[in-house]
């Protein structure tokens, strides 16, 4: 358990994170955090040292609304509280169906906040159609380059890695990474995560999915690889699971008010986790999210604390 | 990319939300308004057909049939549902071609056949499913609204010939009451009859059921008939 957050790397964390956020307002790269009160979580990307906010935002079955211009608005009502909020990381992929496609739609309706960090993936074996799907993906969400782009369930990793790099040695793409989720090969991942220069690697971890923490979260730490946690809810089945189940009186101290926010501060204090992206269609589901970047972060006793709660239930 | 799916389970294959679905379902009624006027009038006329005259009207219903399977390819498939599904191009592909098969099979017959008279229960089970394809699939969501599925409304209801489940479903009926429907021409209605089964059962639908249902008498079917030398549809 030494990985665990101490109580002088949380203050620390909180001083940076506190000046950090006052800089990035003086600056203008975060307009809407005027908005929200600080202490703000960020967390560095260990390769480059930029500090993205904690919490991100995916887009699996929730922004893959087609064409119903509806649903589109309402998704770009959530896209507006994430940023409002404060948020930086969107993940899509081409895999989810229309989802890139609306959120370029509700990029567009918002001017293109300056707090977004554009994450993105090829779904492909091919490495000819990888190369297509950037292209295509880079029209659908309106930028000229992504921040982040990740070989989802390393289909086709090695060609695409030869890609990735190419494209970020000519300046083209900020940073590379590989995903994974449901705890399904690990084994891989940590060979790429040891053998290859990526700067991101993404995969589950969650109160009840709890392997990454033998290897791959340790693993990140030492390689200087930021990790973002997908399925932070297990698709929901775990906020589903404990909704009739009460909140533990210690919540309070780390400023929980809700299961969701519980779940999430339990993963963002995790110290090799850079941030989680939970998916919503809700913009109150997205604004209860996203306050889980302000107030007290638990300390390894509290985590330790929190894990044995939710073991009972 | 089919190596790459293998790589999921069915819950990951399912791309939106039953919200998103229905509404999609809406959705395209709007955008293909007035065309359900045809499609009403085509069902009428289609029933009256199978049910009343079917010893002579074989070619027109095999006709029919294939522009019906062409629709839902190619409108409902490709130009509609695949906007929030990367699988409806596929789908689309395999009802243009059973559209084409259709159309194949009415060319290629030569002399009449006849839809059953006689009172066997897979005869009577082929009617009860083209009535209920044709008369009844397009007002479940009014039966089922408070019983299944929520949200469900009247806009969602589909219609034989422009919804591939209601087209999939008259043409099982038919293919029940034939004597000698070549079993080729039903591979296709019986793997989309199973793709329809997992969607509902993935959304939670209890219209699952009705797919379960078509997947058994279509095995019942399979099992009963010999293989038919002669390639007719009806
Ligand atoms: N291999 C990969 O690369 C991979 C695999 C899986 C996931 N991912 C990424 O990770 C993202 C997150 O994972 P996920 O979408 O599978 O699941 P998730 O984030 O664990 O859960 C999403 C579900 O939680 C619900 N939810 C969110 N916030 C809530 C709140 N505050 N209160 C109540 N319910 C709430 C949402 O429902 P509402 O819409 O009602 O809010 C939604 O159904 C994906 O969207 C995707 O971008 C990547």
């Amino acid at each position: 358990m030494k990985s665990f957050i101490d109580r002088r790397s949380l203050v620390k964390f909180l001083v940076a994170n506190t000046a950090l956020s006052a800089t990035a307002l003086w600056a203008g790269s975060l307009p809407t955090l005027a908005k929200t009160p600080t202490p703000f979580y960020q967390k560095p990307i260990p390769k480059t040292g930029l500090m993205i906010p904690a919490i991100g935002m995916g887009s699996w079955i929730t922004f893959n609304v087609g064409n119903d211009e509806f649903l589109r608005n309402e998704r770009t009502k959530v896209l507006k509280a994430f940023f409002e909020a404060g948020g930086g990381l969107l993940d899509s992929s081409p895999m989810y169906g229309s989802s890139q496609e609306v959120i370029g739609y509700g990029l567009q309706q918002l001017n293109f906040p300056k707090g977004l960090f554009s994450a993105t993936k090829v779904w492909t074996n091919f490495q000819s159609q990888g190369v297509k799907q950037i292209k295509t993906a880079k029209q659908l969400w309106g930028v000229k380059q992504f921040d982040l782009l990740q070989i989802h369930n390393l289909a086709g990793w090695e060609k695409h890695l030869v890609t990735l790099t190419d494209m970020k040695e000519k300046g083209r793409l900020r940073y590379i990474g590989i995903t994974t989720s449901h705890g399904r090969r690990h084994d891989e991942v940590e060979q790429i995560m040891k053998t290859k220069n990526i700067d991101f690697v993404q995969f589950t971890y969650n109160m009840h999915d709890r392997e990454a923490e033998q290897r791959l979260l340790p693993l990140a730490k030492d390689k200087g690889i930021a990790v973002i946690i997908n399925r932070p809810f297990q698709r929901g089945a775990l906020i589903s699971h404990l909704a009739s189940k009460p909140l533990p009186a210690f919540a309070k101290e780390i400023d929980c008010k809700s299961w969701p926010q519980f779940l999430l501060k339990f993963i963002i204090s995790h110290p090799a986790v850079t941030c989680a992206i939970p998916a919503t269609s809700k913009v109150t589901h997205c604004q209860e999210n996203m306050a889980t970047m302000h107030g007290t972060l638990p300390d390894a006793k509290m985590r330790a604390q929190m894990s044995a709660y939710v073991d009972t239930l | 990319m089919l190596e790459t799916v293998l790589d999921y389970s069915l819950q990951d294959l399912m791309l939106f939300s039953p919200e998103v679905y229905f509404r999609s379902l809406a959705l395209y009624n709007q955008n293909i308004w007035p065309a359900q006027f045809i499609a009403a009038l085509t069902s009428v006329y289609l029933g009256y057909l199978i049910l009343g005259k079917p010893a002579t009207s074989h070619k027109t219903i095999g006709i029919i049939l294939a522009l019906a399977w062409a629709w839902c390819g190619l409108i409902f498939h490709i130009t509609h549902y695949s906007s929030i599904n990367w699988f409806a191009t596929v789908y689309g592909g395999l009802f243009l071609a059973q559209a084409c098969l259709l159309l194949w099979a009415v060319l290629k017959t030569t002399h009449h056949s006849i839809l059953q008279q006689e009172h066997s229960l897979i005869n009577l089970a082929g009617k009860a499913t083209v009535i209920f394809g044709l008369f009844i699939y397009p007002f479940l969501p009014l039966l089922t609204n408070s019983y299944f599925l929520e949200g469900q409304t009247w806009q969602e209801g589909q219609i034989f010939g422009l919804f591939p489940a209601p087209t999939l479903t008259v043409t099982i009926g038919i293919a029940l009451m034939s004597q000698n429907y070549p079993k080729p021409l039903l591979i296709i209605p019986l793997l989309y009859t199973f793709i329809e089964f997992l969607s509902a059962y993935l959304l939670g639908s209890l219209t699952s059921c009705i797919f379960v249902g078509l997947i058994i008498l279509l095995l019942i079917y399979f099992a009963k008939k010999t293989t038919s030398k002669n390639c007719q549809i009806y």
